[in-house]
Order: C-alpha cells, then structure tokens, then sequence
C-alpha cells in the first residue's frame, strides 16, 4: 500500500514538472501555422472565395471535386497540418481540389439567407468549376452543414453534379439523439437573430458546443500537462485550439432559415422546403451517393445522417461508417488512412 | 543595477525556487501533503504574475449586493437627474446669450445620459470574456485547470486515508459539503450565470428581509405586500426556485419606488421614454438572472449527486479488490460521472426550456441596450447601427437583383450565341467531335438558366411592389 501511496506522489510531481516545462516550449513555438496546403483564389464573390489547391503532378481523376464546408467554424480543420490533411492527401491520391471559403460575416451580411448561400455562391462555384474543366457535370463533396447545402443544391441542379458525398451532415433533424438538436427547439430564435442585430455570434455558438461535452476541456487541459514537454505533440494541440477558437459569425436571415425550417420543423425530409420559391425535393438526387458518418459524433449524430439514403433516388447509394467522433473524421489517423484512400476510390470508379 | 522587473523574469524566480523546493522534498523524502502545498504555492504564484502582468486582479472580489446596488443606482439617478435639472434650468435664463445657453443645454444632457448610462451599467457589468486566442490565455487556462486539479487533489486526501484506515469508514461528507467543492464547481461552471449574481437568491432573502425589517412600523398595507414577498421565498431546495421570478418582480417594484418621485416631474419626451427603457432592461436582467441561476443550481445539484456517486463506487471497488486508488482513477472517474450524468441533465425538457428562456431574455436585454444607446448618440454626428441595417437590406436586395440581370444578360448572350452557332453549322456540312462536346455544354447551360431566369422572374414580381427598389430595378433593365 505505500508503494502505491510513492506512486501517486511521484505522478503528481511529475505533472507539475512537466508543467513547468510547458512554459519553455510555449516560448520556443513563434507560429501556429494551419492549411498550408498551396492554393490559389480563381474566383471571388465580396467575401466568398473560391480556392483551388495546386498540384505538382496531373490528376488522375479527370472530374474535379469541389468541396463545401459548413458556415460554422473553417474549412481549415480539412487542411490542418501537413500530416493531418485531408486536402493533402485528396491531392496525393491524385484528384483536383477545389474549395469554398465562406469568410468572415459582419453586421453588412446580416441578410445573407441560405437562397444566397445555395443558389448563388455555392453555385457560382459550381459554374465556374464546370466552365473551367469545361465539364457538364461535376463532384461536390459537402461537409456537415455543406453536406445539407450541398444536398440541397443537388437536389436543385441533379444535372450539374456527377457524384455527390456527404461527410457528417445533418438530413433529418427530428432524431433526440443529439443535444444541439434537443436544444434548438427550445429556442425562439426569431428573437435571438432580431435582438442580436441579425448576427449570431461566433464565441455564442462556441459556448453551445463546449456545453456538448461539459468538462472536456477540463480533461483537454489535464492531459495537456501530460505533453507539455514535446514541442510537436504541442503544436498539433494549439492547431486544433487555434481551429477551435477560429468560429466566425453567423449571417442571422440564415441561421434563423437553418434552425427554423431544419432544427425546428424538420422539412428537408419531410419534403416541403423551399428555396427561393422552388421546392427541394430529395428524390431528385439520382447520381451515385457516398454518405458518411461518424458513430461516436456528438455534433450530428448517425441518426441524423444516415436516413439520406431512404429519401434520395440514386440507385448506387454507399453509406460509410467512420469509427470516431465529428472531428476525427477529418484529423484522426483513420482518416488520413482509410476515409481519404475510400472516397478517392469511389470517386475513381465513377469518373467515366 | 538592478534588473527591471518584468513577467519574464519573476516566472523564470518562481520556477527556480519552485524547481529547488521539489528537489529538497524529494530528497527530505517530505510527505505527500507538503509536496501538495509546494504544487499549490507555485501555481498560485504563477496566476499571480499572469494576474500582474496582464492587468488583471490580484486578488478575487467578492461579488456585491446586487439589489443593494440597484436601489444605490436609482437614487444616484434620481438625485443626479434633480441636480442636473437644476443646473440646466439656471442655464436657461432668458439674460444669457441664447446659443450659449443652448449649447450648454445639449452638454448638460449629456453629462445626464452619461451619469445614466453609467448608473445603469454598474450593476450589471460583468465582463465578456474573450475568445481571442493566444498561447499565454492558454497557458492561463491551463494553470486554472491544473489549480482545479489540485484542489481536487486536496479534497481527495481525506478519502485516501480513509483507505489507509483500519476502520475503512469514508468521508463523503467532508468531500461534498465542504466550500472547497463548491469553489470547484463554481470555478468550472462560471459562464453559466454572472458572478455577481452567485448568491443571487440569499441577497433576495437578505434585502426583502432587511425592508420587511425597517418597515415594521409602516402602514399595514405595504407591511402585508412584504409578508407576501417574504412567504414566496422558499426556505428548502426543491422549491428554491417555485416563485422566485414573482419574488423578483415585486421586490424590483419596490425598488422603483426610488425613482418614481422624479419620474413624474419629467414631462413626456425622449428623456422620459429612455429612462422608461432603462427601467425595461434592468427588470429583464433581473429575470435573467434569476433564470440564470436556476440553471446553475440544477448543475451544481447534479454534480453533487455524480461526486457522491463517484466515491461510493470507489469506496465499494476498494472494499471488493482492498487495493487503493490512486488520484488519477478517481479523477478520471470524476470527469466520466460528472459528464454523463450532465449531459443527461442537458437533454431534460426542463433545461432546455428554461436556457431558451434564458437566451431570449439575455438577447432583449442587448437589443434594449442598444436602442438606448441610439438614443443616447442621437446627438452626434455618428450613424446608429439601425440606420447602417436598413442600408444593408437596401444593399442586399439590390445585389441580388444585379446578380439577377447579370444572369439575364448572361443567358442573352448565350442564346444569341447558340443561334449563331447554328446558323453557321447549317452552313457547314460536317463538325469535329470536340465541336459536338461543346455544343452539349452550352445546350446544358442554357437548359439551366432558363430554369433560373424563370425563377427570377418571380421575385422581380414580388420584388416590384417595394415602391423604393421599383426605381433601381428599371434604371437597370434600361441600361441592360
């Protein structure tokens, strides 16, 4: 029992030492660097961009992908550090990147809706990938809150995409398995996006995910003691803090278009919600699906995720399993692994 | 010389005498508790110099009596306002010049909203905390983590001797009960409710006490009223909270009582209607902090109930397996409880009902905030965020009917060229397949646009009715 007793003592020494080795290695690190993948802007709509990624070699896959992340955070978790880099790795296996940058909202982008958002940006990029390959029809590839936008386009304009996937994107919202979903409909977000000038803010939306998992950070900052003595194992911890703490502002007329018709009233899925008038319809997607999903994410749960394949068309419908959690489908070891070498795979299939 | 003092230089201080006191206990072979308090010294010393340095308090305050505030506020309002008025009525003698007297008049309003604006602010303001990343808030972070562990380090020796003990009877109480808990949870669950607001409900029971107390020998009548509010303060913890929001609301009535003297002088105007406003936001702040704080005692009672849960599991798993557990098992196991039975919490109806509550309400209070803000700049050559808005939607609809025509302009141009290109391929007697692939394309974008021109066409309609776009929307289509 002493020995135990020694033992305990010796940990707890050890933590301490290490923490205060941490400053030293904080003061050694001068920049935090993500998405250094090389990339050049080809189109630009105010603030939205369009980037595509350079490549050394030709592609080997002759439709481009052109990729849309969520408005909720940057697209930079995709591109975080050379070695954990979906992008890089897309490019590797030789396919040609494209992708949206959505910006930073201010108080001027209060009225910005999802008919912007979908119809113009989202498809301007669209046209313009296809204009530039000189293509019909192309590969969209839609993550989380993209998966729904890109969904929706799709379902819009089936004749301008080739292969769709979804990465951890949120289809029908009625499950309660997820507590931002719990959450949303207790919200009158009518007076939340009013009262708040029309723009949610970035910091609002980060405290809702921190409440996601109540003490994680405080089991997030535990274990960082534990590697305070390695200056590598530090930068990855600050890159993702860094992506953390990177959570633009929402355009208010959107959120409020997103919790409400989506969070609130579910009508994707139930098949009456209209964009601008017309009505999106999820039978109209008929090109081959990839769906992904994480099982342990607490963001959008499966059951969110996975009914996409009852309600679309497509006969070559895939839906894929990722063993982790929301983030870890982009930075986790599998990714990097076995999701990127899956999805160029199935893109190389069908890039007749 | 002597070397400026600086972060750098007492961090580095600290961690020298801290680095040498580790290695002296090691070597003494001192006992766990003293290596516990070196641990203890230095972190403290650390967020000292953080403190320091970054111009935050050294020492923490100790959260007011907001509704003893409150009623401070109203009379500094009311007597400042007396005071102003005076001076501004004197300014207004038909002897003096009348552009000086003017002039001084605007100055004095001003000085009246300031004194106002930092009335009303001072009970209320709590500081936003900022997201801004840096490397130093993390390390800040990290150190207020470790500080956390180490406190439950603290706690948890009781229960380790409990092991060592022949008796082998815990301690739960000492561990659950205690402040030191409490300061834990309090530390991790801060941004649930303000900090001033901590002792929300015993400075409620302490104020209604306190006026029921000086008013003993009032007419019966309002005697009667704060027996009423006195009886709707629940003494037990279920029904901590049954009432409280009504509790709040007549003792905030009392409160205005304060300022109601003055209020009937002001003759109706701006002036009156911003007070008004002002009386508005601070009733929803103390609505919002009294929902604020039901959520935090919903947390806190969870919590409490994991902990117990915790050690009792320990206590049965050390007298199942007679080996004793270490920190690091108990605070893992500590985290996983805790965060499951939280988030369990989190999905109940009544959480999440009573955070929307608290999300709308906590949103008027800024939308209110910034109307009196308005009013309060209405004087200065400055443009009200409400003025910039209704610029942003004018600017937003007519992006979007420009993007319109140029897609209108686009698909002319298409058409147009389409034609051309058949009539030169009637002219021609064969074309290359490249050529054939290209025709596809433009046919396929045609077939698109169309079905968009179509759509659009609808919202032009819709669009047309808003008499101030009508203009804008022919300039263009002339042009085009």
């Amino acid at each position: 029992m002493r020995g135990k007793y020694i033992e305990a003592t010796e940990q707890y020494i050890d933590k301490a030492e290490k923490l205060m080795e941490g400053y030293q290695t904080l003061s050694e690190i001068e920049e935090i660097d993500v998405a250094t993948s090389p990339k050049e802007e080809v189109w630009r709509d105010g603030k939205i961009v369009l980037y595509k990624y350079k490549r050394e070699r030709p592609a080997t896959v002759s439709t481009p992908l052109l990729i849309t992340y969520a408005l909720v955070n940057r697209q930079d978790m995709m591109d975080l550090q050379p070695d954990r880099s979906l992008i890089r790795k897309f490019i590797d296996l030789g396919l040609e990147i494209y992708m949206i940058d959505w910006g930073y909202v201010t108080r001027a982008d209060r009225y910005t809706s999802m008919d912007d958002y979908i119809n113009h940006y989202l498809g301007s990029c669209v046209d313009y990938v296809r204009q530039a390959h000189q293509l019909d029809k192309i590969n969209l590839l839609g993550v989380c809150q993209g998966g729904t936008f890109s969904v929706i386009y799709t379902s819009l304009y089936p004749e301008k995409i080739k292969n769709l996937i979804t990465m951890v994107a949120p289809i029908d919202f009625s499950p309660n398995d997820g507590l931002l979903f719990r959450w949303a409909r207790d919200m009158d977000v009518d007076a939340l996006v009013d009262n708040s000038g029309g723009i949610i803010s970035g910091d609002f939306l980060n405290a809702g995910f921190d409440m996601l998992k109540p003490l994680a950070k405080m089991r997030k900052y535990t274990n960082l003691a534990d590697m305070m003595d390695s200056k590598n194992k530090l930068l990855n911890f600050l890159r993702m803090e860094k992506w953390v703490a990177d959570s633009p502002d929402q355009a208010g007329e959107c959120f409020r278009q997103f919790i409400k018709e989506f969070y609130q009233e579910n009508r994707l899925v139930e098949g009456n919600f209209k964009l601008n008038g017309e009505a999106v319809l999820l039978k109209n997607i008929t090109m081959p699906l990839l769906n992904i999903y994480a099982a342990a994410d607490h963001i959008v749960p499966p059951a969110c995720t996975i009914p996409l394949e009852k309600h679309v068309s497509s006969k070559d419908v895939q839906t894929y399993e990722f063993p982790g959690g929301h983030i870890g489908v982009f930075v986790g070891s599998r990714s990097q692994k076995e999701l990127s070498p899956t999805i160029v795979d199935w893109l190389k299939k069908r890039d007749q | 010389m002597e070397q400026p003092s600086n972060l750098l230089n007492n961090w580095i201080q600290n961690w020298v005498d801290a680095s040498q006191k580790f290695q002296e206990a090691i070597q003494q072979k001192r006992d766990f508790d003293q290596t516990v308090g070196l641990y203890d010294d230095w972190l403290k010393n650390q967020q000292k110099l953080i403190n320091t340095f970054m111009g935050k308090p050294t020492e923490p305050e100790k959260p007011d009596n907001l509704f003893s505030q409150i009623l401070e506020m109203q009379t500094t309002i009311g007597k400042s306002w007396l005071d102003n008025w005076d001076k501004m009525s004197k300014g207004w003698s038909p002897n003096y010049n009348r552009l000086d007297a003017t002039a001084r008049l605007q100055d004095t309003w001003q000085q009246i909203y300031t004194q106002w604006t930092r009335q009303l602010g001072r009970p209320f303001g709590t500081s936003v905390q900022s997201s801004a990343y840096s490397p130093m808030e993390l390390f800040g972070q990290l150190l207020k983590t470790s500080s956390t562990y180490a406190k439950m380090q603290a706690l948890w020796q009781p229960f380790l001797q409990d092991f060592q003990a022949p008796e082998k009877t815990f301690s739960y109480q000492t561990f659950l009960e205690g402040d030191a808990f409490r300061e834990i949870l309090n530390n991790l669950f801060e941004g649930l409710t303000p900090r001033q607001s901590d002792s929300f409900f015993e400075q409620m029971n302490d104020f209604t006490l306190s006026l029921l107390n000086s008013l003993k020998d009032s007419s019966g009548q309002l005697n009667e009223r704060f027996e009423r509010i006195a009886h709707l303060i629940p003494d037990s913890l279920t029904e901590r909270w049954q009432g409280t929001s009504d509790a709040t609301h007549e003792i905030y009535k009392r409160l205005q009582k304060g300022l109601a003297p003055f209020l009937k002088i002001v003759p109706p105007s701006k002036e009156k209607e911003m007070l008004h406003l002002m009386l508005d936001v601070q009733e929803h702040y103390l609505h919002y902090y009294t929902q604020s704080n039901q959520l935090k005692d919903l947390v806190a009672e969870t919590a409490h109930e994991a902990a117990h849960k915790v050690l009792k599991q320990l206590a049965e798993r050390f007298e199942a397996e007679g080996e004793p557990i270490l920190f690091d098992d108990f605070f893992q196991k500590w985290l996983d409880i805790t965060e499951a039975d939280l988030i369990q919490l989190y999905h109940s109806d009544h959480f999440s009902q009573l955070q929307g509550k608290m999300l709308t309400i906590s949103s008027l209070i800024k939308k209110k905030l910034d109307e009196q803000m308005e009013e309060m700049i209405a004087h200065l050559p400055l443009v009200p965020r409400s003025e910039v808005d209704e610029m942003a939607a004018i600017i937003h609809e007519l992006r979007g009917k420009v993007r319109q025509l140029e897609k209108e302009l686009h698909t002319l141009k298409e058409e147009k060229q389409t034609a051309n290109t058949s009539v030169e391929s009637q002219k021609k007697p064969a074309s290359t397949p490249d050529k054939q692939k290209a025709t596809a394309t433009k046919a396929s974008t045609s077939k698109t646009t169309t079905k968009a021109t179509t759509t659009k066409k609808a919202t032009t309609k819709t669009t047309k009715a808003k008499s101030g776009t009508k203009k804008v929307t022919k300039t263009a289509e002339k042009k085009v």
